[in-house]
């Protein structure tokens, strides 16, 4: 069956999808060190929407659970969120643009570049805050844009860009980049502990200052993202099918890839190194409904959005008072599922 | 307005180089409207360049090549899309879209980035796949039918497109005998009852002297002739352009020329030959 004709019950699905993320969310936010009740909790974050706040009565909750739930906890959550859906979206994108079902959202060493701009900073002692963010913060995004205009100039002949010489530049220059920030630990014995943790991967440090950043560049792009599906339908075909198509193959490409690097280049700056995500979500997506983007990018986004949820609160629960760092978490609980689809999978084609 | 373009692809003096090699070379063509072309000759001699220079995936020195009269160069890829269709060499597919999906992808000149695909369009598609044979394959994934079903699907989605004219590249290379003849008389009935002008890039003369109506004949990057399959497929063509010895004689049921090659042994016991006839 084709896309058009689920049109109608991937929506009720797609609805489905948000009901289980908003539950999810919720359910997450009354776990941790105090207890909270799920009821308050749903109450406590009404209470925070313009709007239908003012209709609920907050009163007659806890002063610090209202604090917990809506200053900690909350921030961390949509934090979470966010990064699950900049990372599946661009995952499914970058799968789709270089047809390769290996790609991730850092195949083009954005990770890499990250790191290393974390490590010059930890290293040498960076630790203000400008404009809300930290150094170290600033310094990883700065590393992983550059390294993504490195390794496209590396790629590019002439205006165009070959996928296949985007992902070698991209492995190329992330395993140069690799060893710098291994050469930079060796030499600083001390900061090593600090540079482990940093590229495990963590929310911890969430505020809402980090969501109202991280906000508009995952959610404006994934629609930027959404608005070409279809294009990136045909360019999973093939380039040059894409270009009898009718579609503006290099200038989609171009516009596709600034979108995505600067998703995930503010995921990956506020939360270090988190993998699985947006590998193994657009994956599972797809075995379910089909390769069509215009469905496997909106579910990609809810379910990462929900994976990406349900570790972060793993990670802070599982051994209180101490946490995983999510990036293990994801990988952990990430890598069976999908082996246990893909041999789903392959017993029902046999 | 249409009707009148009667040669909807012209080449004028049209050159190509990679590089430094030269790879065409002072190429004219006037393409009629309504026919089937075949372009042979041997690998290397730029076959493929001169049709990816008309599908402008290489993009030619303008006033070179023309589609309808138009310069391709001031062609956007849209409306070059609207125009003209490809069926590329490699069509496999790996990320699972079903038939339907595929044939829908040929509609893509004509529906904007926030619209859908009207019912206009899946009548279109679903005319398409029944017109190639496809249409028992429609709900069915591209990558769980057989390289000749693909084929004819890839077909369909160019011809959901909705062109005046379709550019083939070795469409059959790959493909059983059965489907080879399949997917040809696909291609000929196509150019007959939807006045469709077909150029396919061919590699077995035998097909190509078969279905098409006329056929250019290339060798180093220059058309060596070109005509009907009787005026091209002759002994010393093919002895001038392959440089092989052969035997040709006509089909005794279609009346095409129909090619056999003799080995140099065989040459010398040529007097076996008229007893075959």
């Amino acid at each position: 069956m084709g896309f058009i004709k689920k049109k109608r019950i991937y929506k009720y699905f797609l609805i489905l999808a948000f009901i289980v993320l908003a539950f999810v969310i919720t359910i997450s936010s009354t776990m941790g060190v105090a207890d909270i009740s799920f009821i308050d909790s749903l109450r406590i974050m009404v209470s925070r929407i313009p709007l239908l706040g003012s209709l609920i009565d907050s009163e007659s909750i806890r002063q610090s659970h209202y604090y917990i739930v809506s200053n900690v906890r909350l921030p961390r959550i949509l934090l979470s969120a966010l990064i699950g859906v900049g990372l599946s979206i661009v995952g499914s994108t970058f799968q789709s643009m270089f047809r390769n079902p290996m790609a991730d959202p850092y195949v083009l060493g954005i990770s890499s570049g990250a790191s290393a701009g974390a490590t010059i900073a930890i290293v040498f002692g960076l630790g203000g805050i400008v404009g809300g963010l930290s150094i170290i913060t600033l310094f990883a995004f700065l590393g992983a844009i550059l390294t993504v205009v490195i390794v496209y100039n590396i790629a590019r002949v002439g205006t165009r860009v070959t996928s296949l010489g985007l992902i070698l530049a991209g492995i190329a220059v992330g395993l140069f980049l690799s060893s710098m920030v291994s050469l930079l630990m060796f030499f600083n014995r001390d900061d090593i502990e600090k540079i482990v943790m940093w590229t495990m991967g963590s929310v911890s440090a969430a505020t809402w200052n980090r969501v109202g950043i991280l906000a508009p560049v995952v959610i404006l792009g994934s629609v930027i993202i959404m608005a070409y599906a279809r294009d990136l339908n045909a360019m999973s075909i093939g380039d040059e099918t894409a270009k009898s198509l009718g579609i503006e193959v290099e200038k989609v490409k171009k516009i596709l890839l600034t979108v995505s690097s600067l998703i995930v280049a503010s995921c990956v700056s506020t939360s270090g190194v988190i993998g699985f995500v947006g590998l193994i979500v657009p994956h599972t997506i797809r075995l379910i409904v089909g390769s069509d983007q215009r469905a496997v990018l909106p579910f990609s986004a809810v379910t990462g959005a929900i994976f990406m949820v349900v570790c972060d609160t793993l990670a802070r629960n599982l051994i209180p008072p101490s946490e995983i760092p999510v990036g293990t978490i994801t990988s952990l609980f990430g890598a069976p599922f999908f082996i246990f689809m893909l041999y789903k999978n392959k017993k029902k084609v046999i | 307005m249409e009707s009148r373009v009667n040669y909807p692809i012209k080449i004028q003096n049209l050159g190509w180089k990679y590089g430094d090699r030269q790879i065409l070379t002072n190429i004219s063509l006037a393409i009629e409207k309504g026919y089937f072309y075949s372009i042979i000759g041997p690998n290397g001699s730029g076959k493929t360049t001169l049709l990816r220079n008309i599908a402008k995936s290489l993009v030619p020195k303008p006033q070179s090549v023309f589609v309808e009269d138009i310069d391709v160069t001031k062609l956007n890829s849209k409306n070059m899309a609207k125009r003209l269709s490809v069926v590329p060499q490699n069509t496999n597919i790996e990320f699972e879209f079903t038939v339907t999906d595929i044939v829908l992808m040929g509609r893509s000149p004509y529906i904007g980035r926030f619209q859908a695909e009207t019912s206009s369009d899946l009548e279109i598609a679903q005319r398409a796949m029944r017109a190639t044979n496809t249409w028992h394959l429609r709900d069915k994934r591209i990558t769980e039918i057989s390289g000749g079903e693909r084929q004819r699907v890839i077909v369909a989605r160019a011809l959901a497109q909705d062109t005046g004219i379709m550019l083939l590249d070795e469409p059959v290379s790959q493909l059983d005998i059965n489907h080879q003849i399949e997917l040809m008389e696909t291609i000929q009935r196509l150019t007959k009852t939807k006045e469709i002008t077909a150029v396919s890039v061919m590699h077995d003369l035998n097909l190509a002297a078969q279905y098409s109506d006329y056929i250019i004949l290339m060798n180093e990057g220059k058309v060596v002739c070109q005509g009907t399959p009787h005026e091209v497929i002759t002994e010393e063509n093919i002895k001038r352009v392959y440089k092989l010895d052969s035997y040709i004689m006509d089909n005794p049921v279609t009346g095409k020329p129909y090619i056999m090659h003799v080995s140099k042994d065989d040459r010398l016991a040529k007097h076996s030959v008229p007893i075959l006839i």
